[in-house]
């Protein structure tokens, strides 16, 4: 039987690790719906959160660096859409190319500023909340509470208003978008740009809301989960909550899990997985996402134009 | 004989135009490799880098990146073949995302074959249909469950990164020395060829001959043509009688073959053992992607983007030896160049403009 105190560790970090993949992939499914793949997000999460450290490093603020990181997530989501709307780019390429643009700049800047290849040191982080659960204490980050608010927001703006049905309208048919009157070029750069400041919220929350400093490796594609979560969500923001948590659970259930396994009684032949198996806990999350997926996969229904450059006669 | 200046004059003008593409293609790869040079060196001094210092590091990479022939042949084989990974898939309308993990499969199906058989052959051979059934499974995913190949093939990268560190550190280390695994033993590793001039890795042969295999199959067979209509038009190629399925398939399967045969050559004609990090296989199958974009969609001229960005990592840790400056200078320079490929429209529209303002 496992402990409710175990149970509660379980669902804080569970929540913990769902919020940047949550940030990402309802930003990513605004962009979506207007047309645009974005698959720069773990670049642009790489840049959000590197800047996150430094304005905290310096300031010791991390709300200013928050808000400063989600704006470098809003230019760089502004410059991928600038790209493929306006000049008809190939969007994997683009795309690709940030994810590799922000590896080379990341290192860049770590050396530049702090000597180190590997990381940046500590830097203030954001309280978080407590939550008395009977004896256990329910840890939440005040950023998984904005992360949840925002993706309920886009649901609402996406369903449910005429804004909605604009950017829903390019991303299916921008032709006849752009009979109705819809700038598709405007709403297509607008809505990377979102797309981007959501992702620089997750990658901001990355160092100042979870684990105090920056390091290259420490998105470990979750800006690629967050892609795969858009397409399992069926793009609708509301499920994107569940697919995120499903992750997030996956990985705190191996984080979990590698911790267990320090402190339980083993048999003989299992006594590796306390020296090295810390790798295959780490792989745990990846290969359970990809199950569910093939597993729950139906007919989903992408936005019809995604991915293809509009060009106005 | 009436008809032959015809045809004659067709071929002609077919060459004509294939010679201005080819420009063109010219054109706008060194455009984009120049304006990333700019740009890098423009960020650099953002961060407050001495201004003349990217001058300096870029001679440093020039200079020192392309001196040595054979190993900078040596280092750019496997980049071939995981370009070549992803070019394949994409000339049949497919994104091989996943070269990276397909990478890490070949290079351990081969070490694991080399050091029980230790023959060359045998090991080559189990690394390419470790990739390629690792392919298969993506397109598979892709074809019967609707599953898209970018998203699986990222979950089995990431997978795949942390099991084969596992397997590397528990059944394949080396007693001894913890931290490597055995060594592919003298029998299986793949000679070098002293040429006089050029001391040539017979991995860079391998690769040569998989991008000119691969060219010959889509350019001059009935089923490389089935594929390439396949990708520029589905609709069209159900039309005319091809089994889109099928072809995905196969396209799949012969990039995962590829890339698994790079992990396979690294391993065997270059590196020899693999480390716990797996520090000598990471990024190639990303950096591949680039590669093959930089390549132009054509087998060929992916063989010589490789060796020029070979070159530019080489250089790269020339200036990290040289100058103290880290050599993901290289990386960044790449990844510009990768996002300014993308812009061709940008030449037609700055053409565009400049014709209106001519009038």
């Amino acid at each position: 039987m496992i402990p409710v105190e175990d149970i509660v560790t379980l669902l804080s970090l569970s929540l913990t690790s769902m919020t940047p993949l949550l940030l990402a992939s309802a930003g990513e499914i605004l962009t979506e719906k207007s047309g645009v793949v974005n698959i720069g997000l773990e670049g642009i999460m790489i840049l959000s959160a590197l800047t996150s450290a430094i304005i905290t490093h310096y300031t010791g603020n991390p709300y200013l660096a928050l808000l400063i990181s989600s704006t470098v997530g809003l230019a760089t989501g502004l410059l991928m859409g600038y790209l493929s709307s306006y000049l008809h780019s190939n969007q994997i390429v683009v795309g690709t190319g940030i994810n590799m643009l922000a590896l080379g700049v990341a290192t860049l800047a770590l050396y530049r500023l702090w000597g180190e290849y590997g990381g940046s040191p500590s830097v203030e982080k954001l309280a978080d909340l407590q939550l008395p659960i009977g004896n256990a204490i329910l840890t939440l980050k005040p950023v998984s509470v904005i992360a949840v608010v925002l993706a309920v927001a886009s649901w609402y703006l996406l369903e449910k208003t005429t804004w909605g049905l604009r950017i829903r309208a390019c991303g299916e048919n921008p032709h006849s978008a752009e009979a109705m009157g819809v700038n598709v070029y405007r709403t297509r750069l607008l809505l990377t740009g979102v797309g981007g400041f959501y992702t620089g919220l997750a990658g901001s929350f990355l160092v100042v809301n979870w684990v105090g400093f920056f390091s290259r490796e420490m998105t470990s594609g979750r800006g690629f989960v967050a892609l795969a979560n858009v397409s399992f969500s069926n793009w609708n923001p509301l499920t994107a909550i569940a697919g995120a948590f499903l992750f997030g659970f996956f990985e705190a259930f191996a984080t979990w899990l590698s911790l267990k396994v320090q402190q339980l009684m083993l048999p003989e032949y299992l006594t590796f997985l306390r020296t090295s198996g810390q790798n295959l806990f780490k792989a745990l999350p990846y290969l359970a996402t990809l199950i569910t997926v093939v597993v729950i996969m139906k007919k989903v229904k992408m936005p019809r134009a995604l991915g293809k450059p509009y060009i106005k006669e | 004989m009436s008809g032959k200046p015809g045809i004659l004059k067709k071929l002609f003008e077919n060459i004509a135009s294939r010679r201005r593409e080819y420009g063109l293609a010219l054109l706008e790869v060194s455009l984009s490799i120049l304006s990333s040079l700019i740009i890098t060196a423009f960020i650099m001094i953002l961060m407050g880098y001495p201004s003349d210092l990217s001058l300096v590091a870029y001679s440093v990479m020039f200079s020192k990146g392309f001196d040595n022939a054979s190993y900078l042949l040596s280092r750019a084989s496997p980049l071939i073949l995981t370009a070549l990974a992803f070019l394949y898939p994409s000339l049949t309308g497919l994104f091989n995302i996943g070269g990276e993990g397909q990478l890490y499969v070949g290079a351990i199906a081969s070490l694991i074959i080399a050091l029980y058989t230790g023959n060359s052959l045998l090991a080559l051979i189990a690394g390419g249909l470790a990739g390629a059934a690792l392919g298969m499974l993506l397109a598979v995913l892709r074809v019967y469950r609707n599953v898209n190949e970018v998203v699986a093939a990222i979950m089995i990268n990431w997978a795949l990164f942390n099991i084969s560190m596992f397997a590397i550190a528990t059944y394949l280390a080396d007693p001894s020395i913890p931290h490597l695994t055995r060594q592919v033993p003298d029998t299986a590793k793949l000679p070098l060829m002293d040429l006089g001039f050029l001391r040539l890795n017979t991995s860079f042969l391998v690769a040569l001959a998989a991008a000119i295999g691969g060219a010959f199959l889509f350019y001059r067979t009935r089923l490389g043509f089935a594929m390439r209509v396949s990708g520029l038009n589905p609709f069209a190629s159900m039309i005319a009688g091809f089994e889109n399925r099928k072809l995905m398939l196969t396209s799949f399967a012969l990039g995962g073959a590829m890339a698994g045969l790079g992990g396979s050559i690294l391993v065997l004609g270059i590196v020899h053992r693999l480390d716990t990090m797996m520090m000598s296989l990471y990024g190639y199958g990303f950096l591949g992607i680039g590669a093959s974009l930089l390549g132009r969609n054509n087998p060929i001229g992916v063989v010589v983007s490789s060796i020029f960005l070979s070159g530019l990592l080489i250089g790269g840790q020339w200036i990290e030896t040289r100058l103290g400056l880290p050599h993901q200078v290289a990386d960044l320079i790449i990844g510009i160049i990768v996002i300014s490929l993308a812009i061709p429209f940008a030449y037609h529209y700055m053409k565009a403009v400049l014709k209106v303002k001519r009038k």
